[in-house]
């Protein structure tokens, strides 16, 4: 933990009444399915659920999902959860799965974890091949709006900034 | 601890991303595990790979795995 953080974490307590620090959370530039998108790395708790997942920042997308090349990497029986909507990524029927509640860890940029609960879905595949094994995890609009987070392109890269 | 293991994941993602040209020839159609900067494993499905690293002690859950398709998939989303 850096010295500016606990010190910022210290001021926020302190004086929240005037002195709010904005979170800022780097984007990293990642090929999926072809081109280059911001992507985020972060990590998922949940009731018999922990895994390392990337995903693709997505503000065209409502939810947030995890592929399920990355829930294949944990021992939760996802398949036999009920499917709440059927959707489409390109031609690839998704059938969206609830995990529920799980808290989401991402870093700073200052290197300090950052924590938000969030509802998730898991995004199975109708399909086999490998189109459906390539499918990316989503950081969704859902997950922006809840904590009031907006991303910011720079030239120096994006990243997600919360202000308030 | 959970920030260094993010970096590290993060990290063999990319490096995965550099060498994807290489591991087209290397790897075609295979699943792949890499860990620590390093290729640790391949299989031609996923299950198989898993029980492999499962075998090694590592925790699935923090490996990064993927697939090497032999031609590049294009998707506007």
């Amino acid at each position: 933990m850096s010295v500016k953080w606990l010190l910022s974490l210290y001021l926020k307590k302190k004086h929240s009444w005037f002195y709010e620090m904005p979170i800022k959370i780097p984007l990293f530039k990642g090929k999926s399915l072809g081109f280059e998108r911001d992507m985020v790395t972060f990590s998922v708790r949940g009731k018999n659920l922990f895994l390392l997942s990337r995903g693709i920042v997505d503000t065209g997308c409502p939810f947030t999902i995890l592929s399920e090349s990355s829930l294949k990497r944990t021992r939760i029986n996802y398949y036999n959860k009920e499917t709440k909507y059927v959707v489409f990524i390109g031609t690839i029927p998704l059938q969206l799965k609830e995990l529920g509640e799980c808290e989401l860890t991402f870093k700073d940029e200052h290197g300090n974890p950052i924590k938000f609960k969030q509802n998730i879905h898991a995004g199975i595949p109708n399909i086999k091949g490998y189109l459906a094994e390539g499918l990316p995890s989503f950081i969704g609009k859902d997950f922006l709006n809840n904590h009031t987070l907006n991303i910011h392109n720079k030239k120096e890269g994006s990243f997600i900034l919360k202000e308030d | 601890m959970i920030v260094n293991e993010l970096t590290m994941f993060e990290n063999d993602f990319l490096y995965f991303q550099q060498e994807l040209k290489n591991l087209r020839k290397q790897y075609p159609n295979r699943f792949i595990a890499v860990h620590n900067g390093k290729i640790i494993g391949s299989e031609p499905s996923f299950d198989e790979l898993k029980k492999e690293l499962e075998k090694k002690e590592l925790d699935v859950s923090k490996v990064v795995i993927e697939f090497v398709p032999e031609e590049e998939t294009f998707m506007v989303l």
